[in-house]
């Protein structure tokens, strides 16, 4: 019934119940102490009113005989009243002893007879009273009754037969309280007993559960205090590892830092000079556009010399083809010429005289041609010279369109050139800008690795103290072991 | 040389047209010689020797023309000037070079010279003279056409 409940619980239970024996055996006790009191008190009434007053019934009728005697000796109305009040005493202690002693019918018959006695008795005396009353002078012969003695006997044995019967029933009542407390102390240590019994097995089932569940747990506990105190010397060993990495690691960021740092001056060095080639480039984008003026106004003269030079060459083919129709007139007439001497040879004088004529022409004819040839050939070489001055003007043409061009690629290499100085500039700047935020960051993480590093120190502190902790948690746990009388593992 | 208004003073002096053919200096009688003249059109031969051009038409009538250079030297050059020469079996078109113009020739100087008259060459080498420091060569003209050329010629203006 109670497995699976927590040993606090146990613990609780076995508490609440040993209470709640304790608390009935309380009760018990109480109620057995309550039940003695009370019989014990009715012993007590009764022997307190009972036997006292059947004995004050006694006393009292005595001292009422004894003041009736005073007043039969002195006719003193003293010893009248006493007499007189010492039998309304009486009868008060009847009533009230009637009162105490209602339980018991003997007693009460016993007490009734008293009471029947008493006024015999009181009779008798109220007779001899009035006798003595009226008598002036004592007379203990009037006085002398026989009736008087044997109603004071009947009446004091009915009072002592009162008083034996109320105190047998005394002892008997106390006899009975007497067995009632007796039993009542069995009872209570009956069930003392049986509380002791309880507890004893409460205590028998704790303490095995306590060495069972208890015991279990601290073996538990001992074997993982055994493992938490190597984990905790390998966490300490690895906190010395790791502070002493981190103290490399911070030594080697400090020596990153420095190298940031450097890094940083450089690219603001590195950042000026490409401003000042900026600078330069800027300037030099001026000459640039200067030499490309010239180079367009050169090749403008350029393009009027070729120019020049072509017009040059058409007169020249123009010069060409009219001393090609010179030459071709002086070979016709050289022609015309020869077949004119040789049309002569045979017209004989008058033939003669007219080839003379024709060979003159022909010689004139052959100065022309030579002429012409000559002509022609200084016209050739002007024209060879115009073509070589072309050919030469256009490959200078060509060498200044190239050069043009050269010039272009090498303005756009210029410009290029500058723009990759502007974007070189820019660049340093922002690998300066990121390498000053690469110093404080690597600030940062020189001061989060000396936190780390310290962190590590406090951990491998933490280790140890865990350790000792294990230790000191496994000794107790052996004493507790000990405690619960399961033994060490 | 000769000069106009002049006797000649031998028999073997005579005027001449002369010209190049190739690097030779050639002569032609002057009796023989009917006109110079640019080169013409010029319709090639079948069946003809190498140095027959081929036929041409010259003032409405057709004549061989003889390459002189390629029949004296085995050459073939570009002719500069036609020579239409009169044979006996009608006239014939000389292809020469340079004409250089009339001179008065002396062929009796080297004769028949066995050397330079042999073979093809003696029907139309008449002689050999000078000028200058230059060898020149009287051709005779109406030997050098062969008779298979005037029949193709012929056969030709038939055709």
């Amino acid at each position: 019934m109670m497995s699976g409940r927590t040993f606090g619980f146990k613990l609780a239970a076995s508490f609440g119940l040993t209470l709640a024996l304790t608390l009935l055996m309380t009760a018990t006790s109480v109620l057995a102490l309550r039940y003695v009191v009370t019989t014990k008190d009715a012993v007590i009434k009764e022997a307190s009113e009972g036997l006292v007053g059947a004995t004050e019934l006694s006393a009292t009728i005595e001292r009422r005989i004894s003041d009736y005697r005073a007043f039969m000796l002195g006719k003193s109305a003293e010893w009248l009243t006493a007499t007189n009040a010492d039998r309304a005493e009486f009868l008060a202690q009847v009533s009230a002893l009637r009162s105490t002693l209602d339980d018991d019918p003997t007693a009460i018959r016993l007490l009734d007879t008293v009471s029947t006695l008493e006024v015999t008795h009181n009779s008798v005396v109220a007779e001899l009273i009035t006798k003595r009353q009226n008598m002036a002078v004592l007379n203990i012969d009037v006085l002398n009754d026989p009736r008087a003695k044997p109603a004071r006997e009947a009446l004091l044995g009915a009072i002592e037969t009162l008083i034996e019967r109320v105190r047998t029933t005394m002892a008997k009542t106390r006899t009975e309280s007497s067995d009632r407390a007796m039993w009542a102390m069995i009872f209570i240590i009956g069930l003392g007993g049986v509380l002791i019994l309880g507890s004893a097995a409460v205590a028998w089932r704790l303490s095995r559960d306590l060495r069972r569940e208890v015991g279990a747990a601290v073996g538990h506990i001992q074997s993982s205090s055994a493992q938490l105190e190597a984990a905790a010397a390998q966490q300490a060993s690895g906190g010395r590892d790791q502070a002493s990495a981190m103290n490399e690691i911070t030594t080697t960021i400090s020596e990153l830092l420095i190298t940031s740092r450097q890094i940083a001056d450089s690219c603001q060095r590195v950042s000026k000079v490409a401003e000042d080639t900026a600078d330069a480039a800027r300037t030099g984008d001026a000459t640039i556009d200067q030499t490309r003026a010239s180079i367009t106004a050169i090749r403008t003269q350029v393009d009027q010399i070729v120019q020049h030079m072509l017009a040059l060459g058409e007169k020249s083919q123009q010069i060409g083809g009219v001393v090609d129709l010179v030459s071709e007139l002086a070979e016709q007439t050289n022609i015309l010429a020869i077949n004119a001497t040789i049309e002569a040879s045979g017209a004989g004088e008058w033939g003669r005289r007219f080839a003379v004529v024709a060979e003159e022409i022909r010689k004139l004819a052959d100065r022309t041609a030579g002429s012409a040839k000559e002509i022609r050939a200084m016209i050739e070489d002007v024209r060879g010279a115009v073509n070589t001055t072309v050919m030469a003007t256009e490959i200078g043409a060509k060498a200044v369109d190239a050069g043009s061009r050269q010039f272009d690629d090498a303005t756009n290499s210029f410009r290029r050139i500058a723009q990759l100085v502007a974007t070189t500039s820019d660049a340093t700047r922002e690998i300066e800008l990121s390498t000053k935020q690469q110093s404080t960051a690597v600030e940062q993480v020189s001061s989060a690795a000396s936190d780390t590093a310290r962190a590590s120190r406090e951990t491998e502190a933490s280790a140890v103290q865990t350790k000792q902790t294990a230790a000191h948690l496994s000794t107790l746990s052996g004493d507790l072991l000990d405690l619960v009388g399961t033994g060490r593992h | 040389m000769r000069q106009y208004g002049q006797l000649p003073e031998v028999e073997a002096v005579m005027a001449a047209l002369v010209f190049r053919a190739g690097p030779l200096l050639c002569a032609l009688r002057l009796d023989e010689v009917i006109e110079t003249m640019r080169p013409l059109d010029t319709q090639p031969l079948s069946g003809t020797p190498a140095f027959v051009l081929g036929i041409s038409v010259i003032r409405g009538v057709p004549i061989p023309v003889i390459d002189v250079n390629r029949l004296l030297r085995g050459d073939q050059g570009e002719p500069q000037r036609y020579v239409a020469v009169r044979t006996e079996r009608g006239a014939v078109a000389l292809a020469t070079g340079e004409i250089i113009g009339i001179r008065d020739v002396d062929a009796s100087a080297t004769g028949g010279h066995p050397a330079l008259l042999g073979g093809r060459s003696s029907r139309l080498v008449a002689g050999v003279g000078t000028i200058g420091a230059e060898p020149l060569l009287l051709l005779q003209s109406m030997r050098a056409v062969p008779d298979e050329v005037w029949e193709a010629a012929a056969a030709a203006v038939v055709g």
